[in-house]
């Protein structure tokens, strides 16, 4: 469904990585974990169309995307929730979903917009119903956890096929983690293709079906999730410390 | 003392709309850029020199505001387009300075096109001619002023609270990587800030050389300065600070306008810094702003 090749790309003349390569199957979760500074985020830029490609190609849907910017990725279906979540606190919930749907409002005819929103908002609004009880509150005023909702629920305003989540679980109590879990488990049954970056291991290997750990733009350990997941918990009990 | 103290309400009032909207144009800039554009008062003048040009070649008055409003929604834009666009990615710090460039150089190119003298800019007697009601004086110029202030502000707070591209707007002023990845286009909703930004200075404009009736290369300076003491009065980045700001900062000048004797009234502009001074240091965040930079 998506898939990267030789991608390189950076900061400047700064390079963070120079040959990045992957492939993730539709309605498949990918795990991306890795320490601080590894390179997570800007890989997650880079596939959201905020940072160049340098080298490489991307392609969605066996689509070359590589020349696409932000806006047009999102137009074929990748969304990126960013990390910190994000969440416009001088727009209410219900509008935080709205901006969403921004790619809709253009690519469809007039008539079309307002159904496919409120299509949007109810699908939301169902699969989050605390996100109904305070849509008319500001976005600033929800806990962490339900800014997390609101996040993935403003993701998925735009209809996407590919979702990237940056650090959902940061700063997130345990509960919570596993409700947001239990709804990313939701839509990757209803065939949404996801890509999860976490700095601590554990919980997404859990989740993913593939996983990548990249340490300093490098990918050290790439493979099948539960594979790289014993990975790291040996490479853990050996050093006492690791990747993850 | 009844009827002199209404008086200095009505004239505080009316003037103290026509500063608000400054206000609002120089703040609507600012919350989505992040910088306080110092060009904003030379569309003011551009916009007096579009009036007076029309006016030279014969044309009525109503045609010359038609295209003194339709040239400075241009020139806004083209403003936007030109020297802000290409360095939207940039510090504000370098907005700031880019936007002393762009006064400086409208400054220079009005130099050489119009030459340093004043010139005139009409306006119809019917608007400056003071009624009394009541004992109180007020023209037709003042009562549009406040209604065209009025109208001004419920649309822009229409536009900015009650569509979706107000939607767009307010999240690109909030957190513009953000919205970016909502798929909002930060370079367009510039553009279209500029462009309301433009319609606002077009409505100051009218008011402002109806008023006073002349337009020289250098008269940038005091909207630019009244828009400032506005903004630092009612504070940034709401649309009710500078709102708000422009109402005291009128009803201050007026106020002081009718205790001062004639040799201290030029003075006015001193008093009116005074007074700046005295808020930031009190209230730095303005009346009713939030603490912010020049270029946040
Ligand atoms: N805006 C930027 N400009 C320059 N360098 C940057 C920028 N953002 C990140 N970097 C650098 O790129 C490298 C990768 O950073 P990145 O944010 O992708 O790491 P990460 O794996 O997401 O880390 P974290 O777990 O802290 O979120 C780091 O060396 C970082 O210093
Ligand atoms: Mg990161």
């Amino acid at each position: 469904m998506i898939e990267l090749r030789g991608a390189a790309t950076g900061y400047g003349a700064i390079p963070v990585f120079e040959n990045m390569s992957f492939a993730v199957g539709k309605g498949s979760a990918m795990a991306i974990a890795g320490p601080n500074g590894a390179g997570k985020t800007t890989l997650l830029l880079l596939m959201a169309g905020m940072l160049p490609l340098w080298r490489g190609a991307m392609h969605v849907a066996g689509n070359d995307v590589s020349a696409l910017g932000a806006e047009e990725r999102i137009g074929v279906g990748v969304v990126l929730c960013p990390e910190g979540r994000r969440i416009f606190s001088t727009l209410t919930v219900e509008e935080n979903l709205q901006l969403g749907a921004t790619t809709i409002r253009r690519s469809l005819h007039r008539s079309g917009v307002r159904r496919a929103i409120n299509d949007g908002l109810e699908q939301v609004y169902s699969m989050f119903p605390i996100l109904r009880e305070r849509r008319h509150g500001s976005g600033g005023a929800l806990s962490g956890g339900q800014q997390q909702m609101l996040a993935i629920g403003r993701a998925l305003m735009s209809r996407p096929a590919v979702l990237l989540l940056d650090e959902p679980s940061l700063g997130l109590a345990p509960l919570i983690v596993d409700e947001v879990y239990a709804h990313l488990e939701e839509l990757k049954r209803s065939g949404l293709t996801i890509v999860v970056v976490e700095e601590a291991a554990s919980r997404v290997m859990s989740f993913a079906d593939t996983a990548l750990v990249l340490r300093n733009g490098r990918v050290i350990l790439q493979g099948d999730a539960k594979e790289v997941s014993e990975h790291l918990d040996l490479a853990k009990a050996y050093v006492g410390g690791g990747a993850g | 003392m009844m009827v002199a103290s209404l008086q200095v309400i009505v004239d505080g009032l009316s003037i103290g709309s026509t500063y608000a909207l400054l206000a609002l144009g120089l703040s609507l800039v600012f919350s989505v850029m992040g910088f306080v554009n110092f060009a904003y008062g030379s569309l003011i003048v551009w916009a007096g020199y579009a009036i007076a040009v029309t006016d030279s070649v014969g044309a009525p008055y109503a045609l010359t505001i038609l295209v003194m409003v339709v040239f400075t929604v241009v020139l806004s834009i083209a403003m936007g387009r030109f020297a802000f666009r290409p360095f939207i990615t940039a510090p504000p710090a370098t907005l700031l300075l880019t936007s002393f460039g762009v006064a400086l150089a409208l400054q220079a190119v009005a130099i050489f096109v119009f030459g340093e003298a004043p010139r005139h800019v009409p306006t119809p007697p019917v608007l400056i001619e003071s009624v009394s009601v009541g004992g109180v004086r007020i023209s037709l110029l003042q009562i549009l002023a406040l209604g065209l202030s009025v109208i001004v502000l419920v649309a822009l707070n229409l536009l900015i609270q009650r569509t979706t591209f107000g939607i767009e707007i307010r999240a690109a002023a909030e957190d513009s990587k953000a919205a970016q990845l909502m798929g909002v286009r930060p370079p367009k909703v510039l553009l279209v800030v500029f462009a309301i930004s433009g319609v606002v200075a077009a409505v100051v404009a009218f008011v402002w050389f109806a008023r006073i009736g002349t337009v020289d290369p250098r008269a940038d300076l005091t909207p630019t300065l009244k828009a400032f003491i506005a903004v630092v009065l009612g504070g940034l980045g709401t649309i009710r600070g500078p709102v708000i700001g422009g109402l005291l900062l009128g009803l201050f000048e007026s106020v002081l306008a009718s205790f001062l004797t004639t040799n201290l009234l030029a003075f006015q502009s001193a008093f009116a810094f005074g007074l700046v001074i005295l808020v930031l240091i009190l209230r730095p965040q303005g009346v009713a702003g939030r603490v912010v930079e020049l270029a946040k």
